[in-house]
């Protein structure tokens, strides 16, 4: 029977083996540094533009507290804006590009067709659509279609390397076991494309989030995080703009974050970690 | 892999479907006597009356008699019959820049609003006169704005160009001030004890008196970076002043000694004032709420030293669409809250007794 002090100990010893100790007390080391240079930047330029550190944080409690001049909103509806059409536009690519590219990784005719055209589209950055989906999606469904045309790519090309990174033993050996092909579809290439797809789901949020800021200067229904950041820079108001911009980072953090573990468990329940 | 992990991500999707799905369809009921704004950028503002992603719009010109001539909207009413004579657009100057090599920069500005005074009172004289230069006006704006002489007609019909800084100039700039403050899109005077303290201290009308003194220089006595807006027809002056076969051979402002260096045209305002910031620009054509709100909120040091132009905006809906009051409910463009144009669709549906929202609130 281990003691708990014991116990602890070993807990302790773990952490300090797996470098967690390190991550623990640099991480807030690296951001208090970040935040001293960022004052000390703000203080030597002085310009309204590059706000401290204080004013950024006093904008952003007030941005939750107070609405925004002539949106009449406060922050809190701003993210909920933009999480509704982020997740829409995310959700339209989910199922969109994985079955697309399930069927191109596992069909070579599939993928003959459909290359050719998404190779043509996949260059094009989302922020060059952002006009001319606001005519043809109109206001609400325009930025969810640039978020869309942000994260379906990167999902797209990691489901179609995920398909083509099948272990061919896997595939061979269901095969003779008498697999026909929807079970060896359903059996072995999707589960094994699952990482692959967390993959690209990750990478995908990231850039949708970074899409935001253009997707919404094209249409404000309901207003949103990025039409914020864009409204206080043509206000001149800079320490709100930036508390916007910290908004989508925690947002972008968090859902990466979140997207990371799932990636991170379902690796591990698959064997690939 | 598990199948009670495949099921988990499976429910997890149809949960997130279900929220998004539900978030959608939601609308509350519709208020009465509400008109919904939304911001949409002026030169896309034809295209959205022609989708029906908006019923109506507020922008400047040639965008409104973009929509006008080839019927895709009609007029609800032109800014100068809600607010007449309201001023548009400035010249603004650095004050560093005026203040720097003092004599000469000085002289420089002058200058430039002098070549600015000829062709304000040139593009008057020729719209009231007609004949060639009349033609000849119409292409220039033509070439400009890229429109062609039919919308560019239309377009200068509702502006009033002009240079001078009068009293009620300024106290439209004091009202503007206001309002933006009662928005709260002000939210300090910033030390200034009250707008008209603050309106005195942006304004600047000495450049204007002195330019009337400036004589015609046979050589270049300078540079000016000079800033102005895409496709503006408001600012049309400038776009006379710079042209070279009006005057012989050189431009107004290489005729009293100024060579203008301008950097590519700016979307809006707004991003004009973020030039000054950048210090790309000496001077620069804008409309007067940036300068405004920017100089106020950024502490972008600039002075306000000419007029441009009166007018030339106005409130149109799409076709079929002929009074206000059929805009209830219906979402209008707007290049944006900080704008002259939203103010005036502000004032203007408070004055039908309608609230003013942001679409999807």
């Amino acid at each position: 029977m281990i003691s708990p002090w014991e116990r602890l100990k070993k807990k302790w010893r773990k952490i300090s083996e797996t470098g967690t100790l390190r991550i623990l007390w640099i991480t807030p080391l690296s951001l208090a540094g970040f935040l001293v240079v960022w004052w000390l930047f703000s203080i030597v330029i002085n310009r309204a533009y590059l706000p401290g550190p204080y004013e950024v944080f006093q904008a952003f409690v007030d941005s939750f507290l107070t609405p925004a001049p002539s949106l009449g909103i406060t922050m809190d509806d701003n993210i909920a804006s933009s999480l509704q059409r982020f997740l829409l536009g995310f959700v339209l690519a989910f199922c969109v590009a994985v079955p697309l590219g399930l069927m191109m990784g596992f069909f070579r005719t599939a993928e003959t067709v459909a290359k050719p055209v998404i190779e043509v589209f996949r260059p094009i950055p989302p922020i060059a659509w952002v006009p001319v989906f606001l005519l043809i999606f109109k206001l609400f469904w325009g930025p969810v279609m640039v978020i869309f045309i942000g994260v379906f790519f990167p999902l797209l090309s990691n489901v179609i390397f995920g398909v083509k990174s099948v272990d061919p033993t896997l595939i061979d050996a269901a095969r003779t076991l008498g697999a026909d092909r929807i079970r060896l579809f359903t059996k072995v290439i999707f589960p094994s494309t699952v990482p692959f797809l967390m993959t690209g789901i990750t990478i995908g949020l990231g850039i949708g989030w970074m899409c935001i800021v253009a997707a919404e200067m094209i249409g404000a229904v309901g207003g949103g995080v990025g039409y914020y950041i864009y409204f206080m820079e043509q206000l001149g108001k800079y320490e709100y703009m930036y508390a916007g911009m910290v908004v989508i980072a925690i947002l972008g953090i968090l859902t990466v974050g979140i997207s990371r573990y799932i990636e991170q468990y379902l690796s591990r329940l698959m064997g690939m970690k | 892999m598990k199948r009670s992990a495949i099921y988990a991500i499976i429910v997890a999707i149809i949960a997130i479907l279900a929220v998004v799905a539900a978030a959608v369809l939601y609308k509350p009921a519709a208020e009465e006597k509400v008109i919904y704004w939304s911001a949409v950028a002026p030169a896309n503002q034809r295209a959205a009356l022609q989708t029906n992603t908006v019923q109506g719009a507020v922008s400047w010109e040639p965008y409104v008699s973009d929509s006008l001539v080839d019927g895709t909207a009609n007029v609800i009413a032109w800014s100068n019959d809600i607010w007449p004579h309201h001023p548009c657009c400035v010249i603004a100057v650095k004050t560093s820049f005026a203040e720097s090599d003092a004599a000469k920069n000085n002289d420089l500005v002058a200058r430039v609003i002098r070549a600015h005074i000829d062709a304000t009172n040139w593009i008057i004289e020729t719209i009231e006169n007609g004949g060639e230069n009349y033609t000849k006006l119409l292409e220039i704006g033509a070439e400009f704005s890229n429109r062609n002489t039919t919308v560019v007609e239309s377009a200068i019909e509702h502006i009033e160009f002009n240079y001078e800084i009068t009293k009620p100039v300024k106290k439209w700039f004091e009202n503007y001030t206001s309002m933006f403050a009662d928005l709260g899109q002000i939210t300090s005077l910033s030390g200034y004890a009250n707008v008209t303290a603050f309106v005195d201290s942006i304004v600047n009308t000495s450049y204007l008196e002195k330019a009337m003194t400036v004589e015609p220089s046979d050589t270049i006595l300078g540079t000016v970076r000079l800033g102005y807006l895409m496709g503006d027809l408001h600012q049309f002056a400038r776009v006379v002043a710079a042209n070279e076969t009006l005057w012989g051979g050189k431009t107004l402002f290489e005729k009293y000694g100024v060579e203008i260096q301008s950097p590519l045209p700016y979307a809006n305002g707004a991003f004009l004032m973020d030039g000054f910031a950048r210090d790309e620009i000496d001077m620069g054509y804008l409309g007067s709420p940036p300068a405004l709100l920017k100089r106020i909120n950024a502490n972008i040091p600039i002075e306000i030293v000419s007029l441009v132009n009166s007018g030339g905006s106005a409130i149109v809906a799409k076709a079929g669409i002929t009074s206000f009051s059929e805009l209830n409910g219906q979402t209008v463009a707007t290049p944006g809250p900080g704008s002259i144009q939203h103010l005036l669709l502000m004032f203007y549906a408070n004055e039908h007794g309608y609230k003013l929202k942001l679409k999807g609130t």
